[in-house]
């Protein structure tokens, strides 16, 4: 039994026929192929789905795609203008803040989110923030640097 | 994992979403923050056929000081209450306690009602409204009653409510001057306290008030009694103070994250650590 839901992803308006049990994150990947979003745990312990709903950071595992009737949601794939890439993901580039990428998506919608929220974040709290996420590959420290570079670089421009 | 299959309901009032679960009583479960609630339900350890979506309920979301307690609404978020910039005793320590929830993006979506049904003998929310002595507005739709914290979390993972009922407000009765502070110990930061311990000081004209609670270390949420009373009003005791007094109060398990044994020792350290702080 399934039931229709409407809500705007990387600025484009999805109307979908899904089930009650069908998560955000699930309906991104399978439904839209929005693969970008990755799923980890689905328990929201890792933060490798994490997407922006409504500008706010969110596990997409832990939301129903039935949850969100005229929300606006940002995924990885839809940082980037055009072929221009957003800084952030410059930033983790130069910064080798990515090794196999898994949580790559998770952390850098993470960050744009905390960004979005203040700009002008301190480092300890850019660390807090990133504490929300696990990699297993990085050590955090490039993806720490990846952050606080992006933040300074959007705060020029 | 796949939550198990249930049917959804988005209720744009409270009194339709009490006579949902009037409707559906203990095949329903209230959807709010869902940072408890739907991990449980990926795992399958939780397979309710009815989730009500209570976040349209805009009602809901407040946080309201009024002259002798703050009423926290059911759709607060513990980012909200992170976020307050108020100065006095109370704010200052709520924030820090919403501060030690999980991470940022969980506290965006987590309510402190949701931390209260949830009933983690460990979350910091259930120590700090025992703490409080916070009480909660629950309604049916029979009507609402008011229950004190410590009777709302009977058991871990288990509160007192009936199948069709729902908290509707936390109730703070606010603190005489003075501060709080609270201490946990987590594996990681921002993982699952294994203790947590809190302490509230309140200085009035010639009198102190000294409250003490330590979470994860028995069933529920504990007051720690002995503390508050059998001390002079100025002494801080030492660790091994605490552990005579409250010691064998406490009825820690043994799990994968330590032993009774350490659990008891953990929350004696932790309750020390709190009280000192708070007394200073």
């Amino acid at each position: 039994m399934t039931r229709s839901v409407s809500f705007e992803v990387n600025g484009v308006t999805q109307t979908l026929d899904v089930e009650d049990r069908h998560t955000l994150a699930d309906v991104l990947r399978e439904r839209l192929s929005l693969t970008g979003t990755h799923i980890g745990c689905e328990h929201g312990v890792c933060g490798a789905c994490t997407v922006l709903v409504d500008r706010r950071p969110a596990r997409s595992c832990l939301l129903f795609a039935v949850q969100c009737e005229g929300v606006s949601i940002t995924t990885i794939e839809g940082l980037a203008a055009g072929d221009d890439l957003h800084p952030l993901q410059r930033s983790f580039s130069k910064n080798h803040a990515l090794q196999c990428g898994f949580c790559t998506p998770g952390f850098i919608m993470l960050a744009a989110g905390a960004l979005d929220e203040d700009p002008e974040i301190s480092d300890s709290d850019i660390e807090e923030w990133l504490a929300s996420n696990l990699c297993r590959c990085t050590g955090y420290v490039n993806i720490v640097r990846a952050v606080r570079d992006a933040r300074d670089e959007m705060r020029k421009g | 994992m796949k939550p198990a299959p249930f049917e959804y309901h988005a209720p744009s009032d409270i009194d339709e979403a009490l006579h949902l679960l009037a409707q559906y009583g203990n095949e329903a479960k209230i959807l709010a923050g869902g940072q408890s609630l739907v991990p449980a339900m990926n795992l399958r350890l939780s397979r309710p056929h009815v989730l009500i979506d209570i976040n349209r309920i805009e009602a809901l979301g407040y946080i309201r000081r009024e002259s002798t307690t703050l009423r926290v609404g059911a759709l607060a978020r513990h980012r909200d209450l992170e976020m307050m910039t108020g100065q006095d005793g109370l704010t200052m320590f709520l924030s820090r306690v919403a501060s030690l929830v999980a991470h940022p993006p969980i506290r965006m979506r987590g309510t402190m009602a949701g931390s209260l049904s949830f009933a983690d003998p460990a979350a910091e929310w259930c120590a700090a409204a025992m703490l409080l002595d916070a009480h909660v507005v629950v309604a049916s739709a029979q009507g609402r009653r008011t229950v004190e914290v410590g009777d709302l979390i009977a058991a871990p993972f288990r509160t007192s409510l009936e199948p069709d009922e729902m908290v509707l407000e936390v109730r703070i009765p606010v603190p005489d001057a003075g501060h709080g502070v609270i201490v946990e110990h987590s594996h990681t930061s921002g993982d699952f306290a294994v203790v947590v311990a809190a302490a509230y000081a309140e200085v009035d004209v010639g009198r102190r008030r000294l409250r003490v609670v330590v979470g994860g270390a028995s069933p529920t949420p504990l007051r720690l009694r002995p503390l508050e009373e059998g001390l002079g009003s100025r002494h801080i005791p030492d660790v091994q103070e605490v552990e005579s007094l409250v010691g064998p109060n406490l009825d820690p398990s043994s799990d994968n994250y330590g032993s009774a044994r350490y659990r008891r020792h953990l929350a004696c350290v932790l309750a020390q650590r709190a009280l000192a702080e708070a007394m200073r």
